[in-house]
């Protein structure tokens, strides 16, 4: 993989280490406009870690940067040990497929393409052969509870369960985060619940490691760690229990 | 692997989109069509020419009498040009007909046999002695009499029906036979009759006030299918030896005219040169006349070099049409891209690379342009097929030109396509992620 040669190789470094994180708009320009203005965050491998914020708040371009869709301006970004900053695009789009898995608000499945295929997707990416996706695939479905939809297309599937087969595309690769941008904002509380479930239930049984972003102080409330970010800062890093008394 | 998904994903697109794919595709398959029909049916009017020409003789060369150009008349010093003028006219006004001397004479025609033998199939010399109409009490036909040597149905094409064709004793001892179409037999002995009972039978001939009888030797049939006729379909040739003939209508022994049939491996062209020059070398010293050796070759040849012209003019204007349909091609992927920006958000999110967003794009071009070259090739073979049967020389397409014109559209596919797909490829995908 090219983006073994990148530097800073350290086994011992935590899964993401963040150090004074700077992200700015139009850079050179009039209208500049930064964003982060410095963010610090370590997370550890298996931490089940909710980021809030109101919008605005810049939790977005965050995201964009721990799911290597984006680099910084400035500062440090260590995901696994290796310095995100000096990746090239390609490079970055590798290290999505093998270590980040993506969970959208709106689930963004392909369309006119079953579930099997949407599952086998990053797998297809990461040149995978056939057999073995299949069996992955057929395997990540059945353990979301979609064993027996998986000829499905997404016009066919309500919200909940095309976000199962999201989830289920999300770990296709065995990535080291998975990443959710308001996995439940567009599901009823009921399905939300079955939603929050399984990352629990990942996170417990898999030591995923999973990073939520949310504006929802409730479903934050549930997470063993939460990250607050306000106009580009991080304000607080507090644990779960700790949480709504400080909010 | 990744290359048949890929063709999987833009079937299925275009599945989704039929009658856009359909109409985007239009372009393309006109373009293709129309190249494919205009090569065949070029193809056909080329061979149908061909074909027609070469029943007619297409390399047979003729040797004829012709009137020597004058040299420009002696000037009186001056060099008046208008005096030259009017002595040039003057010259042309008063054409000078070949005389009995001027004849091209056996001898002439051995000689040449004899140096050129290797290089000719046949030499034909034949006489017009004349129109007759023949009546036996109950039918009557007319017929044109010529009198033929032995090489004359070999050069003119003509299958023996029944009997024998003429040979060489036939001409030297003169004797009194002839040769008549199948057509006349029926004409003549009532449409029951078969040529094999015309073999043998008498015929009572007039020329130039004598009279003198025939006796049939032989039954033909010419090869000609209607692209070249001598006269009305009632009036057929009876072929007398040229011997005989002459000496029944009391014709000098030269010829007018003789044509010559090269053999198969003979230089055509070489031969009509070398032809002219032996010919028009017995000549040097007749003031009005000479001999000169033409072609039909050359004919054939300017005729299908325009053709060619024609074939690519309009091939040309085809290719315009490809031109038009390429563009839509584009500006259909352009759309397509749009459309799916959020999907190629998705897919870079899942760790797709540029390269093979833009390869998704491209196939899909390149599939659309190549079910339309298919379409259009079926097309154009069908149209080529109707044209060419009206034409009434049917040809098979030509498979070069299916070849090209797939293998074009699929280019078409590739350039018209790869703006777009490289469009696709530069997305950024946080852009591409949120895009509405």
């Amino acid at each position: 993989m090219r983006f073994d040669k990148l530097a800073n190789i350290n086994e011992a470094a935590p899964l993401i280490s963040m150090e004074g994180i700077v992200k700015t708009y139009y850079e050179g320009q009039p209208e500049e406009l930064e964003i982060l203005h410095g963010i610090d965050l370590t997370v550890q491998e298996g931490e089940f870690l909710a980021i809030v914020g109101e919008s605005g708040s810049g939790k977005s371009t965050l995201m964009n940067i721990i799911g290597v869709l984006d680099k910084p301006t400035k500062g440090l970004y260590c995901l696994d040990g290796l310095d995100m900053g000096l990746a090239s695009r390609d490079a970055m789009s590798e290290i999505r497929n093998r270590k980040i898995g993506f969970i959208f608000q709106n689930f963004n499945l392909i369309g006119r393409t079953s579930a099997l295929q949407n599952v086998e997707l990053p797998m297809l990416y990461a040149g995978e052969p056939y057999s073995r996706r299949i069996r992955k695939a057929k395997d990540l479905l059945e353990s979301v509870g979609m064993g027996d939809r998986i000829r499905h297309q997404p016009n066919e599937l309500s919200g909940g369960q095309k976000q199962r087969v999201a989830i289920a595309r999300a770990l296709a690769n065995d990535p080291s985060i998975l990443l959710a941008d308001e996995p439940t904002g567009a599901l009823d509380s009921a399905t939300s619940r079955i939603i929050m479930d399984l990352f629990h239930k990942l996170n417990r049984e898999q030591h995923k490691t999973v990073i939520l972003i949310t504006h929802s102080k409730e479903l934050a409330a549930e997470c063993p760690r939460i990250v607050t970010i306000r106009d580009g800062y991080n304000v607080c890093d507090t644990k779960g229990a700790e949480y709504n008394d400080i909010s | 692997m990744i290359f048949l998904e890929n063709i999987r994903l833009a079937l299925s697109s275009l599945v989704a989109n039929k009658l856009r794919a359909l109409l985007t595709m239009l372009g393309i398959i006109i373009g293709i069509s129309a190249v494919v029909a205009i090569v065949t049916v070029g193809d056909a009017m080329t061979g149908s020419v061909n074909q027609e020409l070469q029943a007619f003789g297409g390399n047979n060369i003729t040797v004829g009498l012709q009137q020597k150009k004058q040299p420009a008349a002696p000037s009186d010093g001056k060099g008046s040009s208008a005096a030259g003028a009017d002595a040039a006219n003057a010259d042309s006004d008063d054409p000078v007909e070949p005389g009995e001397a001027d004849l091209i004479t056996p001898a002439m025609v051995g000689e040449y046999h004899s140096v050129f033998a290797s290089q000719i199939k046949a030499i034909s010399t034949s006489e017009n002695l004349g129109s007759l109409e023949l009546s036996n009490g109950k039918e009557k036909a007319s017929v044109l009499i010529y009198g033929v040597n032995a090489d004359y149905p070999k050069a003119e094409k003509l299958e023996l029906v029944e009997g024998r064709m003429p040979t060489q004793t036939d001409m030297e001892e003169s004797r009194s036979l002839a040769w008549v179409d199948e057509k006349f037999v029926t004409k003549y002995w009532g449409p029951r009759e078969v040529p094999k009972n015309a073999i043998g039978k008498e015929l009572n001939i007039e020329l130039s006030g004598r009279m003198a009888k025939v006796y049939v030797a032989g039954v033909y049939r010419t090869s000609l299918n209607g692209g070249y006729s001598w006269g009305s379909e009632d009036t057929t040739k009876l072929l007398l030896p040229i011997s005989l003939g002459k000496k029944l209508a009391g014709k000098p022994e030269g010829f007018n005219s003789i044509t010559i049939m090269p053999a198969t491996e003979a230089d055509d062209v070489a031969l009509q040169v070398n032809t002219d020059a032996f010919f028009s070398s017995y000549y040097t010293q007749n003031r009005h006349i000479t001999a000169a050796a033409t072609s039909n070759e050359s004919y054939i040849k300017s005729m299908n070099k325009t053709m060619n012209q024609l074939k690519l003019a309009i091939s040309a204007i085809a290719a315009i049409s490809l031109l038009v349909g390429g563009i839509g091609v584009m500006n259909i992927m352009m759309v397509s891209v749009t459309e799916r920006t959020r999907e190629i958000g998705v897919r870079m999110a899942l760790g797709a690379k540029g390269g093979l967003i833009r390869f998704q794009f491209v196939v899909e071009a390149i599939v659309i342009c190549l079910i339309g070259g298919f379409i259009g090739v079926l097309a154009g073979i069908g149209l080529g097929i109707a044209g060419s049967h009206i034409i009434s020389y049917p040809v098979r397409p030509s498979a070069s030109a299916i070849v090209v014109a797939v293998s074009f559209s699929a280019a078409i596919g590739l350039f018209f396509g790869w703006y777009p797909a490289e469009k696709a490829a530069r997305l950024d995908p946080i852009d591409a992620l949120r895009y509405e």
